[in-house]
């Protein structure tokens, strides 16, 4: 999917099959084809499903021309990350510590939904261990790099899902982000990211990182793409017992539109901007996008977000000890044998006491209120999703990358998030905008964002990697 | 109690033993680690206090 003469977005694609333009066997091949060439480079698979993938994607084509339609992702090839079971192959979560009997030949409820739709399972990506640390040079996994400057890294830690989507490796991807894993890989690799409203999209068959704060969501090219991917993947399913009863997605796709007229958009630059190590262009590249959805019809107000470093803490120790608690007891047996970027996280949830996790528990609620208001006066919030852009690998530290990422805040509270291309920083890599709305609003962040890209051209951005090589 | 011995005793109670150089880490990263908790703690009380920890048990 590297070349050119191909379809960028899965829109494109739907309609270039419909039209007889293209083939799912085609594009499905493309994508392996653009694998061969780069993922050497960029650590994307973790296991290719080549054969299975080229023979759904030839069933594909037989069906929509027997007339059979599935709708927007019939026949379209997706990378899911590697923490999400898939009925070809064991989910390893790029660790050396799991259970191969876990969901052992059947798919997650929402890779069932994926299949139903028509989509094209391509194989299984690279993430952090158990969605969390840094890449471990001494473990048997690739290492992710970022198609922008593989120098870099591609941010996590459904790192497999960017770099592949960037990269054209697949035309969009399932990710999960329990403190920003969609929306910073999205970010650092120049793609859009959705973290749906939590309780949305059923996490069952998907290994937990932080059990109250996990979502899986579509990791594409454009809004356009992640809306017609959230609604298949939106509903209940009683396997998810953290799914509100009889929840339900909608037809996100005729949500779409371009005019925002009516729709008020906090800007909150007093928690975003003016940070130690920012990107120097991050200020205006804000400025530009605030103008953009202005031009959309809304009405932009600085408003500052509450409770900013709070729940962001909030998310981390319960992140923390909720993921102690699921391996504790593989830690008392094997510490050694999960990296170390994984153990020293994961490890920190020993440290705090059950008042110090209830009280984090309590600080959400008090924050989610104080947002419920703050939401009473606006519609969505928009803000950087990151302070900067990717960071180089050579002396890569995740203390000073945290403060930098401005994702986690979301998580305790639930709210629906949407990452998307705001332009290049002064480093030449990718800046991204995010977009907030209250609980359920996913429709309307999704407008939002679809009006934005509808204005500017960010998304439509290759990484330098493609055009080296001539794709 | 000062850090050395919190971080020690918290690990040898949840039954996982890092080696020396990873357990000298966590200990330096202990007062931060309770900073963070500090910060939790300032927030104000409200009503909200209640039902913090939801348990239904129908479900």
């Amino acid at each position: 999917m590297g070349d050119a003469s191909l379809p960028f977005t899965i829109t494109e694609a739907a309609a270039a099959l419909r039209a007889g333009e293209v083939t799912s066997v085609g594009l499905t091949e493309a994508c392996f084809t653009a694998a061969d060439r780069f993922d050497e480079t960029l650590g994307v698979f973790i296991k290719r499903y080549d054969s299975t993938a080229l023979a759904a994607a030839a069933a594909a084509d037989a069906e929509l021309a027997a007339g059979t339609d599935k709708g927007v992702l019939h026949g379209i090839p997706l990378g899911i990350k590697d923490i999400i079971a898939c009925a070809e192959s064991e989910t390893t979560a790029n660790s050396v510590v799991y259970d191969p009997g876990w969901y052992a030949g059947q798919d997650a409820p929402v890779i069932a939904r994926l299949r139903a739709a028509g989509a094209i399972i391509t194989g299984k990506v690279t993430t952090m261990e158990y969605a969390i640390g840094l890449p471990d040079e001494t473990k048997p996994y690739p290492v992710p790099r970022n198609p922008w400057d593989p120098a870099t890294w591609p941010g996590g830690s459904s790192s497999g899902s960017g770099a592949g989507v960037s990269a054209g490796l697949f035309m969009a991807a399932l990710g999960t982000d329990t403190g920003g894993s969609i929306r910073i890989p999205a970010a650092f690799c120049g793609i859009t990211g959705m973290k749906q409203t939590y309780g949305l999209v059923p996490k069952a068959g998907c290994l937990p990182l932080g059990v109250t704060l996990d979502h899986i969501g579509p990791m594409t090219r454009s809004v356009a793409d992640a809306a017609a991917m959230l609604a298949i993947l939106a509903g209940f399913d009683p396997a998810d017992p953290s799914m509100p009863p009889g929840v339900a997605g909608a037809d996100y796709p005729t949500m779409l539109g371009g005019d925002l007229s009516g729709v008020r958009i906090g800007i909150d630059r007093a928690n975003h901007l003016g940070k130690e190590g920012a990107d120097p262009m991050l200020e205006a590249r804000l400025d530009e996008s605030v103008a953009a959805l202005a031009e959309a019809g809304a009405t932009v107000v600085d408003t500052t977000l509450p409770l900013f470093d709070e729940l962001t803490q909030a998310c981390m120790i319960t992140m923390a000890v909720e993921a102690f608690a699921f391996h504790r007891s593989w830690m008392a047996e094997r510490w050694g044998d999960y990296g170390l970027g994984m153990r020293s996280w994961v490890g920190t949830g020993a440290l705090y006491t059950a008042a110090d996790y209830a009280q984090a528990q309590k600080v959400r609620r008090i924050g989610a209120a104080k947002l419920a208001e703050v939401f009473s006066s606006v519609d969505l919030m928009a803000m950087p999703t990151c302070a900067a852009g990717s960071p180089s690998y050579d002396g890569l530290d995740m203390g000073a990358i945290v403060g930098l990422i401005y994702t986690p805040y979301w998580n305790p509270v639930g709210c629906p998030v949407l990452s998307l291309p705001m332009g290049l920083g002064a480093t030449g890599m990718p800046l991204s905008l995010s977009i907030a709305g209250p609980a359920f609003a996913d429709g309307l962040v999704l407008q939002a964002g679809d009006a934005f890209q509808r204005l500017t051209s960010h998304h439509r951005a290759t990484p330098p990697l493609l055009a080296e090589v001539g794709a | 109690m000062d850090a050395e011995t919190t971080v020690r005793t918290l690990f040898t109670l949840a039954g996982v033993t890092p080696p020396e150089d990873e357990m000298a880490a966590f200990i330096e990263g202990y007062p931060a680690t309770r900073a963070s908790l500090d910060l939790l703690y300032a927030v104000p009380d409200t009503p909200l206090t209640d039902g913090i920890l939801v348990f239904r048990p129908a479900d």
